[in-house]
């Protein structure tokens, strides 16, 4: 049910990509049936509230699978190549960091605290035996330090000498340094105070001008996603329910949804009432037949809540999933 | 932009000058952790003595011990017989006496009790009042050293084995979490209950009772051979039963109690980052379990050092080793002070040292620890 | 050649080499000197359990350690591949508190301060129950202060036998007594409890959890409860225990009663002296016995036989049987039971255990011992504990199982039967034991002769003293004692070729050097003057010089001493074996040849060790060890100075008896005996030490060849000949017209020889157990003794029933033997 034109040419393409996990409970459908796809360069922001899958979407896409996954399945293309068809240790050597990076939630606590920062940076260069020699990789590291604006006297320094902002820029570097085609960054600024946040921001652009570096930003923040997204995805209860370029989605959002989150992000230059979203999203176990928004949309029709809306694809490039668009 | 790099260089200065201030403060904190452990250590003795002496009560006993026991060597003995009735009590007296002098027991207890806490913290351990070494000398330093390569050789040889493979295999463990392998290992722990001499008991039974390949006891066999190595190879069959048992006893609880600690560890975000990052199983065992519980590991491991020396009395009792628990047991029970007082002593100052140098490693092992200073905020 | 000649001498051939193959065999035995094995293993094994496992498993073949439990003895007793032999030493009593009745300290009534109330525990007692149930039949249930197994007990069982039936078990009887004591004291029973001034009567008993005591003192609370007491248990292990009841003040009321235990280190033949020892102040010098009160003529009585205030056997029975009845009725012990400890080995090892005490004690084992009834070969044997001190023979360990494997180096020159405790002569041809009259001695044995005579006075030219300054003896006329009589003197005949058939382990011959040396050194120590000089010594030497009038050496080779003393002992066989070994190079903790001791003897007057531990602890210097540690150094420093000098200890005296030839060829043997085994310990044994490891405690003995005696020498003292007796005969007597008893007396399965038997004592009773006639069996024959009993004894029997019992005594073994036999006397 793909749409889009350049197939051919899209670095990243993910059909039907779904993860289901075994809880105590039931089965969490945590990602259900999501595809997109990406060109080099383009960044994809994916916007979504807590829970509705957005991090395990990220994780999916690197196959970095918890202990109690019940399911996985779909396509993820790089390029020409299915990664999903590949075993897990050729997927490890071949895929994981070298195609693909990931720079992960809360990336405060991913540095080991008893290593050298910059080794740890290295690292994936030393044992996917990218370079010959530690002070090759070494090199590589400084140079990426200077990039993304840390000094290079950090190289010897030890995880908690660093500050928050520091530390996510070191998640940065280390994701970038094998040189991958797609780097999934999962709320990269949470964490971290308004000015940092500004910092990280300036500096995911300025890699994605200078390096031309394809981004998956994984964030609930509509507002920070705006400045890097180039094609913008609603996540709902583990569906994609909207997929649009940018432009589309921040000054036409189609879905209800997406329409309330817009209009609850505060503008700096217009006037706006803020409104909210009353109710809560559905447990991503046994999730609602029908339209799984419905129960908190305020444009539900009869049939949303019987039957589950296709995605559809509307003008301009954008893909939405609701009976309004039928 | 600009800022950060300042702030950066800023911190840079910062260290550097530190260095000097750094060094005065690590000197200070040493000599105040010095000599609040030397204080510890100084009570921790002076209660051993006035405990093992119940408060000076042990006099009163020894006194009687001694009495009952002249009385009983007058008994029916000819040589006395015709002596007076008179003349024989005071005779008895006189012994008691000789007896009370040689033991000093004529001194208040009070007294001697700063004198053997002097004594046994300058290491001046002495002569023992009642027993003597296998060779026969009173010397509290000879009593104690001759079965120490004895007792080291046995307790060393099981409780390192032990530690190691426990730590090993926990860490595989803490890897392939929830799988056969571990689901036997912690259904097997509760044999950990059963005390090491428990289970020589049955491995005596079933080794040297039943199937007659292994020695009953003893470090070697009866008479030793002459030839160093002969000598060597049968003091090593008869570690065998000894080292066995407690590696039976200890690696279960062991492995078990690691293999958890280490899981706390491995669910860290940095492993599961390493592991993204595409290292191996065992290389992220290695630098991202293993190197940040380092300083525990160490502290377990020297603490379990220093007190292997001291051995077991029931497990030595029962294999017939040698060693120093059984030896001290009896210092015990014979009240014999200056033995007592010597190997509280040897075992107060190794772990004062070992805390000590701990700190230490602690720092050099760990840069998040830095001695004497406060922790810094992120 | 035909055929069958040629057949007939190749049988003739075969059997001709049988013959001489068993003839060489037997030769090889009865040819053999010393120990009949070839080595002796020592290890430690501190549980009974495991050792008799490995017993059976044929891995030790002895276990020096008496064992008391019931279970594990069943254990050896079922086991076709154990055996074991017995001692009787030990012994378990009641010890009361006797102050009060109303103690001074807490104000509580102590009953047992009643003669009578005590007395009444008799009663209260089961003792059959004690020895079955408690012990499992290993031990025997005892009345009185004599042990059911020594001399004395046989000697006198008629009168112990009447006690034993007066105070058997009997519960109501008890009550009774206790009762009306009770009431007298103004006690007052009350919801089955006495309660005194308001409060319940509460008994302390101190019960001793060590051993069987336990149980027992369990057995008595329970006991004492159905009486109407309330009994506060404590248990307590020894070194708790006694401070409580020997060292407080028994006014202050700190305990009632205690479960005590004693051991004899022998087989005692004269208990005399027990009475006085348990029951009067002159036991022993703690508060417990100074509070001991009783009766006047008790102790008269006990006073009388402690000091062998008699003259004739006759008087002594006297006394015996008044000191009996009184103890009874004092009972401020109440005896329990005799325990019997069983020493397990493998069934077909041997060797000869002192019956008092036990294997450890055994003085002949290393010449008896033996295994497979084989001619050499290797004997393991497990000791529960092992080199624990220093060997030294002067004042080293006492420790009995390090004695034990001493005494297999080296042995004195007479010995105590293991059987009986008289002394055996080992290396003496005779003794002749001369006694003033009107003392009573006996003699049994043939190496000793006895005769009285109305004086002895001691020769001017005996040694008497010593001067430790000028290094020699004083006569009796220097030290101004001319006149000096004795009570005893003993000439004693060593054996002929003493000297040249003796010889130390290195070789050195047994000189008359050696033996001086023993005199100089026990006189030597207790000199102030002397720089050996150790307080620890003086008090045994005090209690020697009590006695000691003298000492002569009438000829130097074959040696001949005479031996003047006022000790006086029931058995010439001890004067004589004092007299022997008075000299002998067999010290106190073990054998010493001179040169040997003369190393010691530097060391100490150097001031670097010390023969005792008083003087080491003392001096703060090591105590003297001859075969490990610190010490080794410093006797071997000494022996190369020695050796250079042909140094002779004590020159002014020794000189005469050793040249500094000899000397020096004593210390070459030493020094290469030293190289060859890293130690300085030798011995005239048949077993020399030959490895010692202090450490892995494992010691190690090998046969000596130069022994002279024959294996054959002891081989009588394997097994004590305990009697078995049999009584049969008509189960009706007439009054009539007499009757006459047979009793057959065996050892295992064999005959009794008459010669061996002392005497046989036989008892009757009537219905009341009240004794009616007591006589002797006649000997028929060997093995066969005969009771007639004439019309005029049977015609004082009542009638009903009869009971006969009988007493025998044998002569080579001092266990007496018991049987008895019901009958009915009819008119």
């Amino acid at each position: 049910m793909l749409a889009n034109t350049e197939t051919n040419s899209a670095l990243l393409r993910v059909e039907e990509l779904v993860l289901h996990y075994r809880t105590r409970a039931g089965t969490v459908q945590a990602v259900d049936g999501v595809s997109f796809s990406l060109d080099k360069g383009q960044t994809l922001a994916i916007l979504g509230e807590s829970g509705c899958g957005k991090s395990s979407l990220g994780r999916g896409l690197l196959r970095l699978l918890p202990r109690n996954v019940k399911t996985y399945s779909g396509s993820i293309f790089i390029g020409d190549l299915d990664t999903m068809t590949l075993g897990d240790r050729r997927y490890r050597r071949d895929v994981r960091w070298r195609r693909l990076a990931l720079v992960p939630q809360a990336a405060l606590n991913t540095l080991n605290p008893v290593l050298k920062v910059g080794y740890q940076v290295a690292e994936p260069l030393l044992v996917h035996r990218q370079v010959k020699k530690k002070s090759e990789a070494l090199e590589k590291v400084r140079h990426l330090f200077n990039l993304l604006g840390l000094s290079t006297d950090f190289l010897n320094r030890y995880a908690f000498e660093l500050s928050g902002g520091m530390r996510q820029r070191v998640a940065i570097a280390m994701a970038l340094i094998s040189d991958p085609d797609v780097v999934v960054l999962d709320e990269p600024t949470s964490a971290l105070d308004l000015l940092t946040q500004a910092n990280i921001m300036n500096v995911l652009k300025r890699i994605k001008k200078d390096m031309g570096m394809t981004f998956v930003f994984i964030t609930h923040d509509v507002g920070t996603a705006s400045e890097l997204a180039d094609v913008v995805a609603v996540m709902y209860a583990g569906e994609m329910v909207e997929l649009a370029p940018a432009e589309n989605f921040y000054t036409d959002p189609l879905h209800p949804y997406s329409e309330r989150l817009m209009a609850s992000v505060p503008t700096l230059r217009e006037e706006k009432e803020l409104q909210f979203i009353p109710g809560q999203p559905p447990s991503l176990i046994n999730p609602p037949g029908g339209c799984r928004f419905a129960a908190r949309c305020h444009k539900r029709l009869s049939q949303c809540t019987e039957k589950e809306p296709p995605m559809t694809i509307v003008d301009k490039g954008s893909r939405v999933k609701c009976w309004l668009y039928q | 932009m600009s800022q950060t790099g300042t702030a950066n260089a800023g911190m840079g200065r910062l260290a550097l000058r530190d260095f000097g201030g750094t060094g005065l403060r690590l000197l200070r904190y040493s000599l105040v952790r010095a000599i609040s452990i030397g204080i510890t250590v100084v009570i921790a003795v002076y209660l051993t003595i006035i405990i093992a002496n119940m408060g000076g009560q042990v006099d009163q006993i020894r006194k009687a011990e001694i009495q009952e026991q002249i009385g009983l060597s007058f008994m029916n003995n000819p040589a006395v017989r015709d002596m007076t009735p008179e003349e024989r009590l005071a005779l008895q007296e006189e012994m008691l006496q000789i007896e009370i002098e040689r033991l000093g027991l004529n001194r208040p207890f009070l007294l001697r009790s700063f004198s053997y806490l002097w004594q046994g913290l300058t290491l001046n351990l002495g002569r023992a009042e009642q027993m003597s070494s296998d060779t026969g000398s009173r010397q509290v330093r000879l009593i104690l050293l001759e079965r120490l390569p004895a007792t080291l050789l046995l307790w060393g040889t099981a409780q390192i084995l032990v530690f190691v493979v426990a730590i090993l295999v926990a860490l595989w463990l803490s890897n392939h979490y929830g799988g056969i392998l571990d689901r036997l290992i912690i259904a097997l722990t509760p044999l950990s209950a059963a005390p090491a001499w428990f289970y020589g008991l049955f491995l005596i039974l079933i080794f040297s009772a039943i199937l007659g390949a292994l020695p009953y006891g003893g470090m070697v066999a009866a008479p030793p051979p002459t030839d160093p190595k002969a000598y060597a190879l049968s003091v090593l069959r008869h570690l065998i039963l000894p080292v066995a048992a407690q590696f039976v006893s200890g690696i279960f609880i062991l492995i078990y109690n690691w293999r958890t600690f280490f899981l706390i560890y491995s669910s860290e975000d940095y492993v599961e980052m390493a592991k993204a990052k595409g290292l191996s199983g065992h290389l992220v065992s290695r630098r991202y379990v293993l190197r940040p519980t380092l300083p525990y590991i160490i502290t377990n491991f020297m603490l379990m050092l220093i007190s292997v020396w001291m051995g077991g009395i029931i497990l030595e009792t029962v294999f017939n080793w040698p060693g120093l628990g059984k030896l001290l047991y009896q210092a015990i029970h014979l009240f014999d002070t200056p033995v007592i007082v010597g190997s509280t002593v040897l075992y107060a100052y190794l772990l004062a040292i070992t805390v000590f140098f701990l700190d230490i490693i602690y720092a050099l092992v760990d840069p998040r620890v830095r001695v004497g200073a406060e922790s810094r905020q992120p | 050649m035909d055929k069958m000649s040629r057949k007939t001498i190749k049988t003739a051939t075969i059997m001709l080499t049988l013959i001489v193959c068993m003839l060489a065999g037997t030769t090889m035995a009865l040819a053999r000197t010393g120990a009949w094995v070839d080595e002796v293993v020592f290890v430690m094994e501190e549980d009974q359990n495991k050792a008799v496992a490995r017993i059976e498993s044929g891995e030790l073949d002895i276990y020096t350690l008496g064992i008391s439990q019931a279970d594990l003895f069943r254990r050896i007793q079922d086991s076709p591949k154990l055996a074991y032999e017995v001692s009787y030493g030990s012994y378990n009593e009641l010890t009361f508190n006797p102050a009060g009745p109303v103690f001074s300290g807490t104000g509580k009534l102590n009953p047992f301060a009643v003669p009578a109330i005590r007395e009444a525990v008799n009663w209260l007692i089961d003792r059959d129950y004690l020895t079955n149930e408690v012990l499992g039949g290993l031990g025997a249930p005892r009345y009185t202060a004599l042990n059911t197994a020594f001399a004395d007990y046989a000697r006198y069982a008629d009168t112990i036998r009447q006690l034993e039936l007066k105070y058997g078990y009997d519960f109501e009887k008890a009550k009774e007594v206790i009762t009306r004591e009770m009431t007298k004291l103004g006690a007052t029973m009350s919801g089955g409890k006495w309660h005194f001034r308001g409060e319940p009567v509460t008994l302390i008993f101190l019960i001793r959890t060590e051993d069987e005591r336990r149980i027992m003192g369990d057995y008595v609370a329970a006991q004492l409860e159905k009486v109407g007491f309330v009994v506060d248990r404590q248990y307590k292990r020894g070194a708790d225990a006694t401070p409580i009841w020997n060292a407080s003040e028994p006014s202050e009321g700190k305990w009632h009663i205690y479960t005590g235990g004693w051991i004899s280190t022998l087989v005692n033949r004269d208990l005399a002296s027990n009475f006085s020892f348990f029951y009067t102040k002159r036991g022993m010098n703690s508060p417990l016995w100074m509070a001991y009160s009783p009766s006047t003529r008790f102790d008269e009585v006990s006073l009388k036989l402690e000091s062998g205030d008699f003259s004739t056997m006759e008087e002594r029975e006297a006394l015996f049987a008044e000191a009996l009845e009184l103890s009874m009725k004092d009972s401020v012990r109440v005896w329990l039971v005799d325990r019997v400890s069983v020493w397990p080995r493998s069934a077909d090892t041997l060797l000869a255990t002192d019956v008092g005490a036990g294997m450890s004690a055994s003085r002949i084992w290393g010449m008896t011992v033996r295994k497979d009834e084989k001619v050499g070969g290797r004997v393991t044997i497990g000791n529960a504990s092992m080199l624990v001190e220093p060997w030294n023979p002067v004042a080293g360990t006492n420790w009995v199982y390090d004695m034990m494997i001493i005494r297999g180096t080296g042995q004195q020159a007479a010995i105590p039967d293991p059987f009986t405790g008289l002394y055996q002569s080992q290396r003496v041809k005779k003794a002749e034991v001369t006694c003033i009259e009107g003392l009573p001695v006996t003699k049994t044995l043939d190496w000793v002769d006895l005769n009285f005579i109305d004086k002895i006075e001691v020769p001017g030219d005996a040694w008497i003293d010593w001067d430790a300054k000028a290094q020699r003896f004083i006569s009796v006329s220097e030290a101004g004692k001319a006149g000096l009589t004795a009570k005893s003197k003993i000439t004693v005949y060593y054996e002929d070729n003493l000297f040249r058939d003796t010889k130390w382990h290195d070789g050195s011959p047994l000189s008359l050097a050696d033996m001086v040396m023993k005199l100089v050194l026990a006189f030597d120590r207790a000199k102030p003057e002397s720089k050996l000089f150790d307080a620890s010594a003086q008090v045994a030497f005090r209690s020697f010089q009590e006695t000691f009038r003298g000492i002569r050496i009438v000829n130097e080779d074959p040696l001949v001493i005479e031996y003047y003393t006022d000790q006086v002992y029931l058995d010439s066989e001890y004067l004589a074996g004092d007299a022997a070994n008075i000299m002998w190079p067999f010290y106190s903790q073990g054998p010493g040849a001179w040169h040997v001791l003369a190393l010691g003897i530097r060391a100490e007057e150097n001031n670097e060790l010390a023969f005792s531990a008083a003087k080491a602890d003392k001096e703060k210097i090591e105590w003297m060890s001859y075969i490990a540690g610190p010490s080794l150094a410093v006797l071997g420093k000494h022996l190369d100075q020695a050796a250079s000098e042909a140094y002779i200890p004590y020159a002014p005296t020794m000189g005469k008896y050793v040249t500094s030839q000899q000397a020096a060829g004593r210390y070459a043997s030493l020094k290469k005996w030293n190289q060859e085994r890293k130690h300085f310990w030798l011995g005239t044994g048949p077993l020399y030490l030959e490895q010692v490891h202090p450490v892995e405690k494992i010691a190690v003995l090998k046969r000596f060849e130069d022994y002279a005696d024959s294996a054959e020498k002891w081989a009588g003292f394997a097994q004590p000949k305990i009697a078995e007796a049999e009584l049969s005969g008509p189960s009706v007597i007439n009054r009539s017209r007499g009757a006459t008893f047979n009793l057959a007396v065996t050892f295992d399965g064999k005959p009794y020889l008459r010669q061996d038997i002392d005497y046989i004592k036989y008892m009757v009773f009537d219905a009341k157990d009240a004794l009616v006639l007591v006589g002797e069996a006649e000997a028929v024959a060997d093995g066969q003794w005969q009771i007639s009993l004439s019309p005029q004894e049977t015609g004082r029997l009542p009638i009903g029933a009869t009971r006969i019992e009988v007493v025998v005594v044998p002569t080579v073994v001092s266990i007496p033997s018991f049987e008895s036999l019901q009958v009915m006397t009819l008119p």
